[in-house]
């Protein structure tokens, strides 16, 4: 089926823009008439995505996120959070509640957890080298 | 992301405020843990009912303050937890680690 709308945000990895992101995403998501609940959800499943690409992607260097967000008929969603980083070699493992490879200290383990219990459908495609693409889908309800 | 402390004797509160996301979070905790060696409180209260938008860093934030708080002998409690942090701390079952204030 054809997107009836979509948009492409290109930024680098820098952490000042996990705000703009997830900002971006709901405002565009905000076309297909979400609760405030379903607004907030994507948010957070968005700042998961795109801190996982700045934080494990792309580790000390610097390298561009591309999210692509897309709106059907009938209120699905989709969202692509892309990076050019390192990749996961296990992403069953990293998928895993409370596993992290990151500074514990920072990071609770939780975000594929999240992404999973705010969306519908979280895919995820790795290769160690190239990079790392995160496809999460959510069915915003017509509300009468 | 603002932080307001209030101190009465052994409890220190820190009222949260705004977005907490990675891109604050090693701030946050770095002010909070600076407030929590200086007056070595025996409870540290994290009132979350200011914040308006929360992930995963939340947690984090949450967790290193109770190693923290452990490592004097002190505890941490959460107050005004509202959606969506209070889903994110049901998810990884925080109550388990802190104790969070049920409200009325």
């Amino acid at each position: 089926m054809k997107a009836s709308n979509h948009i492409r945000l290109t930024f680098p990895s820098r952490s000042a823009n996990e705000g703009f992101a997830r900002i971006a995403v709901a405002a565009f998501a905000s076309q297909a008439d979400p609760t405030v609940e379903e607004i907030s959800e994507i948010k957070t499943a968005v700042s998961e995505a795109v801190t996982n690409s700045i934080v494990h992607g792309y580790k000390e260097s610097f390298g561009p996120i591309t999210i692509t967000a897309r709106l059907y008929e009938g209120g699905r969603l989709t969202i692509t959070i892309k990076d050019k980083g390192e990749g996961i070699d296990d992403i069953k493992q990293a998928m895993e509640p409370l596993f992290t490879t990151g500074n514990e200290e920072e990071r609770s383990g939780m975000g594929f957890t999240i992404m999973e219990t705010f969306m519908d459908k979280v895919k995820v495609h790795s290769r160690r080298g190239s990079g790392t693409t995160v496809a999460l889908t959510k069915y915003i309800k017509a509300r009468p | 992301m603002n932080l307001k402390f209030i101190q009465n004797y052994n409890e220190l509160e820190v009222h949260l405020q705004g977005e907490i996301d990675h891109h604050c979070a090693a701030a946050v905790a770095k002010t909070i843990d600076f407030k929590i060696r200086r007056h070595r409180p025996i409870l540290l209260i994290m009132d979350f009912g200011g914040v308006s938008f929360m992930d995963s860093s939340g947690l984090a934030i949450v967790m290193g303050r109770r190693k923290l708080m452990d490592s004097i002998d002190g505890s941490v409690e959460v107050r005004h937890l509202c959606n969506p942090a209070k889903k994110i701390f049901e998810m990884a079952q925080l109550d388990r680690y802190v104790t969070v204030r049920k409200e009325v």
